[in-house]
């Protein structure tokens, strides 16, 4: 645009100029005329203090054509740079991360880049000359930009948008004929940051539990207690149980570390599901017993093989069939049970449990998700984060359904072995 | 010519406001089931303080468009808009107090144990910003298409209205200690099915306003 518009300038002074000389010549003006016409085209060309372009009193029409002609290069050159520039930023704009907007002094658009019409949800054609709140559709933003227009100050703000729940974070900026609009999408960055202040609170608190009954007990034991022999022994057996809480979590942490860095690749072979099942089946039985649950291992014998890791497999039914034992009430049933679909094998375990409200349910997989910190057991809330990794890497799928205060079934695929 | 640009110029202003107060209704209908699902009194309050400033912002309009009226004595299609205008902000400021009582529901409950896990209540929340956003939309741009999709939508209030209704009633019927909490949520949901049949009163004013024609499109069920 604006190359077009100077090149036209140019053009049309050009045209004038010739035009007045072609007056002054027919009206065999006086040559002082002339001489001052010369001197203004170079002046545009050259600082006036340029010796090389000062001119011999009484001009002549050739030298007024000489300095014509540099004049109209040195604009050339000008366009050039400034088509130059333009593409610059163009490309500069188109590839910016942020959304970035020119407004007017009346808070209208004339300018946006790609990201602020995805932003935005807008494209670029029908938004140029709307309003920027017709844009935002946000009071607090359209406020941001206001102010900054008002104030001629830059003005900064984060904001939830009303219909979509991000957050966007806006930088106006005042220029001399309206404002540039700067706005940056928080939505993800805000959420690691809930992910991360949220995984220092999980971690201290699940610290805090075990480290504060272990303090508790070594305490009573040199009170005394250490002299009673049988007290000694269960306060003793009690510790055990608590170290071997944060090993787990510690081993757990790093499992997921391990799994997520992917420095660790599966050690894949055909595998017999059943038997691994029936492995932890009776590896967890002394626990459902103690919690009198019911534990059945209803998988056949003759499953097709799966390609997996037993270990990683292992360890995810430790994961589901653990969470069975612990939100199931006394006197319930844990159910291990398979189905072979297509070229996978489904492995399901459905509990008698309290269930997982249909609010929760989509997050449980979640890294530290737990539906209820009191009821958890004692969880870190990694286990099935770590299973849902481990069966993805397998390139198998894993989900839940529930009913509050009926049961849970989660059930996980793994692709069978080709034989 | 002059006078015409001139009172366009303002028009669009006011048009302006509508969406900047729509964007402030909406956000009160969010974040007032937002407080609700998080117990979060500190929020409800904010919301019942901010209501102040739609009421505020609804009389700055509505003086907006008197000094329209008054000084550039718009012919009847331009009176026409300033009317659709004026009752617009009629309703916005009404989903306000809607929200606003939601808030204050909020306060009442205080940190009562939850009833049941809210499902329904933040859908027809988030059905109703929804619609309300593109009603606005449907203003601006003249987009009688859009308003009477939106009207259409309001069944869809409705029917979550009804399915709470009929499970909050079952709540009560079950074990008689619930009613105070159940009520509460009732009041909740009915606050929420208000707003929407006010965003179809808005629908039913754009397309007035584009058409010149009063039709009711969509009679609300309740
Ligand atoms: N079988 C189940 N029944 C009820 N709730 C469950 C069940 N399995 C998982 N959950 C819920 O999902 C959450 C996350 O599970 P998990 O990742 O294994 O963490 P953790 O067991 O350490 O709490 C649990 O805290 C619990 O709230
Ligand atoms: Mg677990």
């Amino acid at each position: 645009m604006e190359g077009i518009v100077l090149a036209l300038l140019i053009l049309l002074t050009l045209a004038s100029i010739s035009i007045t000389l072609l007056l002054l010549r027919r009206a065999s003006a006086t040559r002082e005329g002339l001489r001052a016409l010369t001197e203004m085209a170079r002046r545009a060309v050259d600082t006036p203090a340029d010796s090389s372009a000062r001119m011999a009193p009484g001009g002549k029409v050739e030298e007024l054509a000489e300095a014509l002609k540099l004049w109209e290069a040195k604009l050339k050159s000008i366009t050039g740079d400034l088509a130059e520039e333009r593409e610059k930023l163009a490309a500069i704009l188109s590839t910016i991360g942020a959304g970035v907007l020119l407004v007017n002094k009346d808070s209208e658009v004339t300018m946006l880049n790609q990201t602020a019409e995805r932003l935005f949800g807008v494209s670029g054609e029908s938004a140029l000359g709307r309003p920027f709140i017709s844009l935002a559709r946000d009071h607090e933003m359209d406020s941001i930009v206001r102010r900054c227009l008002e104030t001629n100050e830059k003005q900064v703000g984060a904001v939830q948008v009303a219909g979509s729940r991000r957050y966007l974070e806006l930088a106006a900026t005042p220029l001399s004929h309206g404002a540039l609009v700067l706005v940056q999408d928080l939505t993800n960055v805000r959420r690691l940051e809930k992910m991360r202040r949220d995984f220092i609170g999980n971690i201290s608190h699940e610290l805090r539990t075990p480290i504060a009954s272990l303090k508790a007990l070594v305490e009573t034991l040199q009170d005394g207690a250490i002299a009673d022999k049988d007290v000694a022994q269960d306060f003793l057996h009690r510790m055990h149980v608590e170290t071997d809480k944060l090993a787990q979590m510690a081993s757990e942490l790093s499992e997921l570390s391990r799994i997520e860095s992917g420095d660790s690749p599966l050690k894949l072979k055909p595998l017999d599901v059943t038997e691994v099942a029936r492995r932890v089946v009776e590896r967890l039985r002394p626990q459902a017993e103690r919690a009198q649950l019911e534990l059945i291992l209803d998988m056949p014998a003759n499953l097709p093989p799966v390609m997996g890791d037993e270990d990683r497999v292992e360890q995810v039914l430790v994961n589901v069939i653990h969470n069975a034992i612990k939100f199931t009430p006394p006197k319930g049933k844990i159910t291990i049970s398979s189905l072979v679909e297509d070229d996978h094998v489904l492995i399901s375990v459905s509990d008698t449990g309290i269930g997982i409200p249909a609010d929760d349910l989509p997050r449980i997989f979640e890294r530290f998700y737990k539906v209820d910190q009191a009821r958890s057991g004692g969880g870190t809330g990694l286990g099935l984060a770590i299973a849902k990794h481990i069966v993805q890497a397998h390139g198998g799928r894993i989900w839940a359904e529930s009913e509050e205060g009926k049961g849970t079934t989660v059930a996980f695929s793994l692709p069978t072995a080709k034989s | 010519m002059e006078m015409r640009t001139a009172f366009h110029k303002r028009l669009r202003e006011i048009q302006n406001d509508i969406l900047a107060m729509g964007s402030m209704v909406e956000k009160a209908i969010m974040r007032s089931i937002e407080a609700l699902k998080n117990r979060d009194l500190e929020m409800a309050h904010r919301i019942i303080a901010e209501d102040q400033k739609i009421n505020e912002k609804r009389f700055d309009i509505e003086e907006k468009c008197i000094q329209l009226i008054a000084t550039q004595q718009p012919m009847a299609s331009d009176l026409r808009s300033i009317i659709c205008i004026l009752n617009i902000i009629t309703e916005l400021e009404r989903i306000g107090d809607y929200a606003e009582g939601i808030a204050k529901i909020v306060i009442m409950i205080g940190d009562e144990p939850p009833l049941k896990p809210l499902i329904d209540v933040p859908r027809m929340a988030e059905k109703t910003a929804s619609m309300l956003h593109r009603s606005l939309e449907a203003f601006v741009t003249c987009d009688t298409e859009t308003a009477r999709k939106v009207v259409s939508e309001d069944n869809e209030v409705d029917a979550l209205y009804d399915q709470v209704f009929r499970e909050l009633i079952s709540f009560m019927v079950e074990d008689p200690k619930t009613i105070t909490r159940a009520t509460r949520l009732i009041w909740v949901a009915h606050n929420l099915e208000r707003s929407a049949d006010r965003v179809t009163n808005i629908c039913e004013r754009v397309v007035y306003f584009v058409t010149g024609k009063m039709e009711e499109i969509g009679a609300s069920k309740y």
